[in-house]
């Protein structure tokens, strides 16, 4: 194995029968799709498209991509990829925290795991080895506690990671997420729910900085320097990401450095406002999309750092950003509760689309997600979708917009699967819609919740969620970056033109630097250039910004051809009606999303026919031979 | 006119909003005014040579100027003006 960055180290797990073997990283999959994200499509790939995803045959793979765990800034991410139960597509989801860091120094590149034990256990895992252990006494046991329950045993806490489902993964959550150290969550498209169909309770991983990747020395060594240089300078130096200064973070409330980023000093949450300005702010389960000012600004980023709600901002593996928030509410009743992160997603869809503007209510049931383990997004289209059933009269317990306390006990009762609505709920949106005998009411793409920007405002993300292989998502190709911001050029969000070749470039690109495994806020400071460079430097392969940009379109095909394989076609790549019929209210007023003039430019820039990678294109890109 | 002010361009006028009386009747005009009254505001939204800072957002009445007619965009005094630093997440 002569790819650097690797460990070049694989467990197979098979819990049916309670083997792990060994193996090194296939290296010419390795030079295709990099590692993390597409290096995982390609085992589920190996392992079947047509596998049921909560049958012991499904695949989950914890995969590190080659530059996880180096100095390299924002390296720090971890890829859970899995047939997915919510979307039966391939889905891939990644946590940051310090986790995959330590996987590397543990000596592994991935975990795969199949089967399904007869009874819980757990994954330790350390020097270079995996045991499977009994967890028989964590079943039924919420995250916060496995994790502490880990920690406490351990001589140094510091050098463990703990990567575990609650119980709304044991419970058959069709969203349920994994989380790492109480609050770093992979947390879309269920993977929770797969480990729990598995009896597979955590994932426990010890390693030290010793076994880090380095560099040789001598000139290997200083190329290596200068690319990560670049790199970290243009993090520090951009707009949005420049660190708000650790000095600065004894001073949380008011004073900021100046050229403080925006994300750094005010985390993702900063969104809320600007998205509600330009009226793409999904309001009553997308009804509206804009809500009052007032509405935004007391669940915004600026109300956390500037209102008292701010107490810490933790960060992760190598990463000066620090966006996440942690906040400590004050009032109301949840009045001590101290939780990370306070992110836009969740603060939308359990705020403005629950027509809630209590900073306290999203709190408490973010904090719940991480706890039961649930994707933040999904439970708030579930309950929004909820709330419109019950305003129109669908369901025989209504629950009213606003109702924070019944957002909190919706919650317990979808993770616990303790009433029949938080068994349908639990569902996901769209099954639970069609349960009630109106999906028009459910906002999804593939069975997957759309995120917080409403595609009548910013029109690239309803390609975006249209287009994605996992189910609606904004971070497949993240064309607000273009579309509000202006990297890497300005384009009007209420135009549709252009915005189908404008996302092939956003999705390629993510799903290189979602395989190296880097931050994707990365890419509001760096791009192709800065991701060749340190690839090459790691790896040791030849990689140039065209090279970044073929292998990035490279696995995008690839989980499309898995997606075609598992039955899926250019009809899956639609959004909900209501995108596309009723009319935007606020600054978009009329507009609705021209989803089909935009699939027809962007078929065309990926040369697929309906949605369908041919023969052609994935002998072109080298998928097949 | 209400004109409101985001993220890190608040610490810089005090707070989230400033009221403005007698507006005039274009986005330079009105940045400039602004400009004179707020140390360090000029300096976060507009270059050395005057052209408004890449990344810098300004709305008016939810429309980005750069869709529109730029530093040039007709505002009315009962307009809505948002400004935004560069703001990004995800």
């Amino acid at each position: 194995m002569a790819l650097g960055g690797f460990a070049n180290r694989v467990a197979r797990v098979n819990l049916t029968d309670r083997s792990v073997t060994y193996e090194g990283i296939n290296e010419d999959d390795a030079r295709k799709y990099i590692g993390a994200r597409g290096l995982g499509v390609k085992y589920l790939l190996d392992n079947g498209p047509e596998v049921d995803p909560l049958s012991a045959d499904n695949m989950l793979a914890l995969v590190n991509g080659p530059l996880t765990g180096t100095e390299v800034t924002m390296s720090g991410r971890l890829a859970f990829v899995t047939k997915s139960p919510l979307t039966g597509t391939v889905t891939d989801s990644h946590m940051g925290g310090w986790s995959a860091a330590r996987l590397r120094w543990a000596g592994f590149d991935a975990i795969l795991i199949t089967g399904k034990a007869s009874s819980p256990v757990y994954l330790e895992v350390e020097n270079g080895e995996v045991e499977i252990k009994d967890a028989a006494h964590l079943w039924g046991t919420g995250i916060h506690d496995t994790v502490k329950h880990f920690r406490s045993g351990s001589g140094n806490s510091t050098d463990v990671s703990v990567m575990s489902i609650g119980q709304a993964g044991e419970n058959g959550v069709l969203f349920a997420s994994f989380l790492n150290e109480d609050d770093r969550a992979a947390g879309r498209g269920g993977t929770g729910a797969v480990a729990g169909s598995k009896n597979l309770k955590c994932v426990v991983v010890r390693g030290t900085r010793d076994g880090r990747w380095r560099p040789e020395q001598g000139e290997a060594r200083e190329k290596f320097r200068a690319a990560q240089g670049q790199h970290l300078k243009l993090i520090m130096d951009s707009p949005v990401t420049a660190p708000s200064s650790p000095s600065e973070r004894g001073n949380l409330a008011s004073d900021l450095k100046e050229g403080s980023g925006a994300l750094s000093a005010y985390g993702t949450n900063v969104l809320m406002n600007a998205v509600n300005a330009v009226g793409a702010l999904g309001t009553k389960n997308s009804q509206l999309t804009q809500t009052d000012a007032d509405a935004a600004e007391a669940v915004s980023g600026e109300r956390v750092r500037h209102g008292g709600l701010l107490v810490e901002e933790p960060t992760c593996h190598a990463c000066p950003v620090a966006c996440k928030k942690e906040v400590e509410i004050t009032e109301g009743p949840h009045a001590g509760l101290k939780m990370e992160s306070f992110e836009y997603e969740p603060a939308w869809s359990l705020g403005a689309n629950c027509g809630n503007d209590d900073p306290g209510v999203i709190a408490k049931v973010i904090d719940q997600c991480n706890d039961y383990g649930m994707d933040a997004i999904e439970i708030g289209n579930a309950i929004s979708m909820y709330m419109e059933a019950s305003e129109r009269g669908y369901v025989d317990t209504p629950l009213d917009w606003g109702d924070g306390a019944g957002m909190v006990r919706v919650a317990e009762e979808i993770a616990i699967g303790s009433t029949s609505i938080g068994r349908n709920l639990g569902l996901g949106p769209a099954k639970a819609a069609a349960v009630w005998g109106h999906p028009e009411i459910s906002m999804t793409v593939k069975g997957q919740a759309v995120p917080a920007y409403d595609p009548r405002g910013i029109k690239g993300e309803g390609l975006g969620y249209a287009t994605s292989n996992r189910g609606a998502c904004h971070l497949r190709g993240y064309t607000p970056a273009s579309e509000l911001l202006g990297i890497p050029v300005k384009t009007d969000p209420l135009d549709w033109d252009g915005k189908g070749p404008l996302l092939k470039i956003f999705q390629d690109l993510h799903a290189f630097s979602d395989s190296l495994d880097l931050c994707k806020f990365s890419a509001f400071a760096v791009g192709a250039p800065e991701y060749a460079a340190l690839y090459e430097t790691v790896v040791g392969l030849p990689m140039s910004e065209e090279d970044v940009m073929v292998a990035g379109e490279r696995i995008y095909n690839l989980e499309r051809y898995y997606n075609n394989l598992a039955g899926f076609d250019g009809s899956h790549d639609s959004l909900p009606e209501r995108f596309l019929t009723e009319p935007a209210t606020g600054p978009a007023e009329g507009h609705v999303c021209e989803l089909d003039q935009m699939k027809e430019q962007y078929y065309d820039a990926r040369g697929w026919d309906d949605g369908v990678v041919g023969d052609g294109k994935l002998r072109e890109l080298e998928i097949v031979s | 006119m209400i004109i409101r002010f985001y993220a890190t361009l608040r610490p810089l006028v005090g707070g989230r909003s400033v009221d403005l009386e007698n507006p005039p009747g274009t986005v330079a005009e009105i940045l400039r005014r602004l400009c004179d009254e707020y140390e360090g505001l000029e300096g976060q939204l507009f270059d050395e040579d005057g052209t408004v800072r890449r990344f810098v957002a300004i709305m008016v009445d939810g429309r980005d100027i750069r869709h529109v007619e730029g530093l040039h965009s007709r505002v009315s005094p009962d307009s809505e003006l948002d400004i935004f630093p560069p703001v990004a997440g995800g």
